[in-house]
C-alpha cells in the first residue's frame, strides 16, 4: 500500500513537471533583432508635404503564447538619441528639449498590458511613454503566424504595424505651425527566439 | 520657427512691465507701506532691491507668457525648473538680502547656496546625473560630475560677486545694460544651437533687465540696483547651462557669454584724469558687445554650415525660417 502511494506521488510530480514544461514551451520568448527591424515616422511639413525619419537603435522582448494569446507580452525600447532624418542640424534640434529632450527622456518605451488574437495577428494594448508622458495606446501587430528558422536552429518571427500619434498628447506641441501634430509611425520588427 | 513680431512683442512687454513693476514695488514699499509694513521694508536700499528683483521677475514671466512659455507644475523639464524654482529663488534671495538686519555674510551665504544649487537643479534627472537608460548609463562619472558641478557653481559665484562689486563703481550704471545685451545675445546663440524654445526665453529676460535698467538710469533714486543685476545674473547663467547641456552651445561660447558683462569693468583701470565719464561708458558698452557679437556670428556660421543642403538645390536660409509664417 505504502509503495503504491509513493508511486502515485512520483507519477503526480512527473505529470506536474511535464505540464509546467509544456506551459513554458507554449510561451515562446523572443528578442528583437535590431538589424532587421525598423521604426519610421512621417510628419507634415509646412502643410505641403511630409518629412520622413527613423530611429536607428532599438531593443525589445516578446513572449508569445499561441495557445493563450492573453499571456503574450510585448516590450519595445527605442533610443530617442538615434533619431535620423538625414539632416544633422535637424536631428540635433529633434534631440533638444524643443522635441524629444533626449538628455531628460533618453528612451521611447512600450510595454503591453493586454494582448488578444485577431484575424491578422495580435491586438496589443499597452503603455507608451514618450517625452516623459505615458499614454495607453492600442494597435494591431500584423503577422506572427509564419515562423522561419534564421539562422538555422533559431526560430524567427516578424510583425508590422502602423499607428498615428499626436505629438501634442506627449507635451511636444511646440513648435506648432510649420509642423503637423499627427505623427504617422510604421514599425517592422523581427525577433529571434532566445 | 519663431515669429519675429511675437518676439518683439514679448521683449517690449517684458521691458515695460519690468520698469513699471519695479517702480510700483518701490512706491508701494515706501508710500503706501508706511502705514502697514515694518520700517525695515521702507528703507531706500530695501525698496530699490526688492523693486528691481520683482520688476525683472514680473517682466520676464509676462514676456515668457506672451511667447506661450508657461511652465508645467510640478516641473518636468529644464525650462520648468528655471521658471518655477530658480527664478523665484533668486528673487527671494535678493529680497531677503536687501533687509538691513541681514548681515553681509548671510547675504553672500544665501547667494552662494543658490549658485551651487543652480546647475544641479537644471540638470536634475538627466542622463548627465542619473542612470535613466539602465544601470551604468549615466554620462558623467562621479569625478566628472563633481568637476562640472563645482566648476559651474564657481563660475556663477565669480560672475555674481564681480557684478555686485562693479555696481559700486562708475561702470555700475552700464552693467545692467551689458547684462541685457549679453542675455539677448545668449538667446540668439541658444536658438541657433538647436534649442529654440530655450533661446526664446532669453529674449524676454533681456527685455526685462533692459527695461528695469532704463528706469534705474532715468530715476536717480533707483540707481545701483542690485536686485536687477542679481536676478539677471542667475537668469543668464541658467540659460547658458540649458543651452550648453540641452542644446549645442559650446563650452567656449558659454564661457565667453558668461564673462562678457564683467568686461564693463575694464575701463575702471584707466586713469580718471585721462578719460571722461562718457568715454568710459562708451568703452564699457563696446567691450561687452564685442564678445557677444563674436559668439553670435560664430553660432550663426555654424548653424548655416550644419543646415547646408546635401544637394545642389537652394535650400531655405536662416532668414527664410525666421520670416516663415
Amino acid at each position: 500500500m505504502k509503495r503504491c502511494t509513493h508511486r502515485l506521488i512520483v507519477l503526480f510530480l512527473a505529470l506536474l513537471f511535464l505540464t509546467a514544461c509544456a506551459a513554458l514551451e507554449a510561451a515562446d520568448p523572443f528578442v528583437v533583432d535590431p538589424t532587421h527591424s525598423s521604426v519610421v515616422f512621417k510628419i507634415q511639413h509646412a502643410g505641403i508635404s511630409s518629412i520622413f525619419g527613423r530611429f536607428n537603435e532599438m531593443s525589445g522582448d516578446f513572449m508569445i503564447d499561441k495557445q493563450d494569446p492573453a499571456n503574450s507580452t510585448f516590450a519595445l525600447n527605442i533610443k530617442a538619441n538615434s533619431v535620423d532624418t538625414n539632416n544633422a542640424a535637424r536631428d540635433k534640434h529633434l534631440r533638444s528639449p524643443d522635441f524629444f529632450n533626449t538628455k531628460q527622456f533618453p528612451a521611447l518605451t512600450f510595454k503591453s498590458t493586454s494582448v488578444r488574437r485577431v484575424e491578422k495577428g495580435y491586438e496589443v494594448t499597452g503603455d507608451f511613454t514618450m517625452h516623459g508622458v505615458t499614454k495607453q495606446i492600442t494597435f494591431v501587430l500584423e503577422g506572427g503566424s509564419k515562423e522561419i528558422e534564421f539562422p538555422k536552429g533559431r526560430k524567427r518571427i516578424g510583425f508590422t504595424t502602423a499607428l498615428t500619434l499626436k505629438r501634442s498628447d506627449f507635451g511636444m506641441e511646440k513648435p506648432a505651425g510649420v509642423l503637423g501634430d499627427d505623427v504617422h509611425v510604421e514599425i517592422g520588427i523581427e525577433a529571434v527566439q532566445k | 520657427m519663431p515669429e519675429p513680431l511675437l518676439l518683439v512683442k514679448a521683449v517690449a512687454m517684458a521691458s515695460v512691465l519690468a520698469g513699471m513693476a519695479q517702480l510700483l514695488a518701490w512706491w508701494i514699499l515706501g508710500a503706501v507701506g508706511a502705514a502697514v509694513l515694518p520700517k525695515v521694508l521702507q528703507l531706500q536700499q530695501t525698496r530699490v532691491a526688492v523693486g528691481g528683483a520683482l520688476g525683472v521677475g514680473i517682466g520676464f514671466v509676462a514676456g515668457a507668457w506672451t511667447l506661450g512659455q508657461w511652465p508645467h507644475w510640478p516641473p518636468i523639464e529644464d525650462r520648468d525648473r528655471f521658471l518655477t524654482l530658480l527664478l523665484p529663488a533668486a528673487i527671494l534671495v535678493e529680497c531677503l538680502a536687501s533687509l538691513p538686519r541681514v548681515r553681509p555674510w548671510l547675504t553672500w551665504d544665501m547667494r552662494l547656496v543658490l549658485a551651487a544649487a543652480c546647475a544641479p537643479i537644471l540638470l536634475y534627472r538627466t542622463t548627465y546625473l542619473a542612470d535613466l537608460a539602465g544601470p551604468g548609463s549615466r554620462e558623467w562619472t562621479d569625478r566628472q560630475m563633481a568637476a562640472w558641478l563645482t566648476g559651474m557653481a564657481a563660475a556663477l559665484a565669480i560672475l555674481w560677486i564681480g557684478a555686485v562689486r562693479l555696481l559700486g563703481t562708475s561702470s555700475g550704471r552700464i552693467l545692467p545694460f551689458a547684462l541685457a545685451i549679453t542675455t539677448g545675445g545668449a538667446g540668439v546663440t541658444i536658438m541657433l544651437s538647436g534649442y529654440l524654445t530655450g533661446g526664446e526665453l532669453a529674449l524676454p529676460l533681456a527685455g526685462a533687465i533692459g527695461g528695469a535698467a532704463f528706469v534705474s538710469l532715468c530715476l536717480r533714486m533707483l540707481k545701483c540696483n542690485v536686485g536687477v543685476v542679481s536676478v539677471g545674473v542667475v537668469g543668464l547663467f541658467s540659460l547658458l547651462v540649458m543651452g550648453r547641456f540641452f542644446g549645442e552651445v559650446t563650452t567656449l561660447h558659454s564661457g565667453i557669454l558668461l564673462a562678457a558683462p564683467l568686461l564693463v569693468g575694464l575701463p575702471e583701470v584707466l586713469p580718471r584724469r585721462l578719460s571722461s565719464v562718457w568715454l568710459r561708458a562708451a568703452l564699457a558698452v563696446v567691450l561687452a558687445v564685442i564678445p557677444v557679437a563674436f559668439v553670435v556670428v560664430q553660432a550663426r556660421e555654424k548653424f548655416v554650415k550644419a543646415s547646408a543642403p546635401a544637394s545642389s538645390l537652394d535650400e531655405a536660409t536662416v532668414d527664410d525660417y525666421m520670416e516663415y509664417k
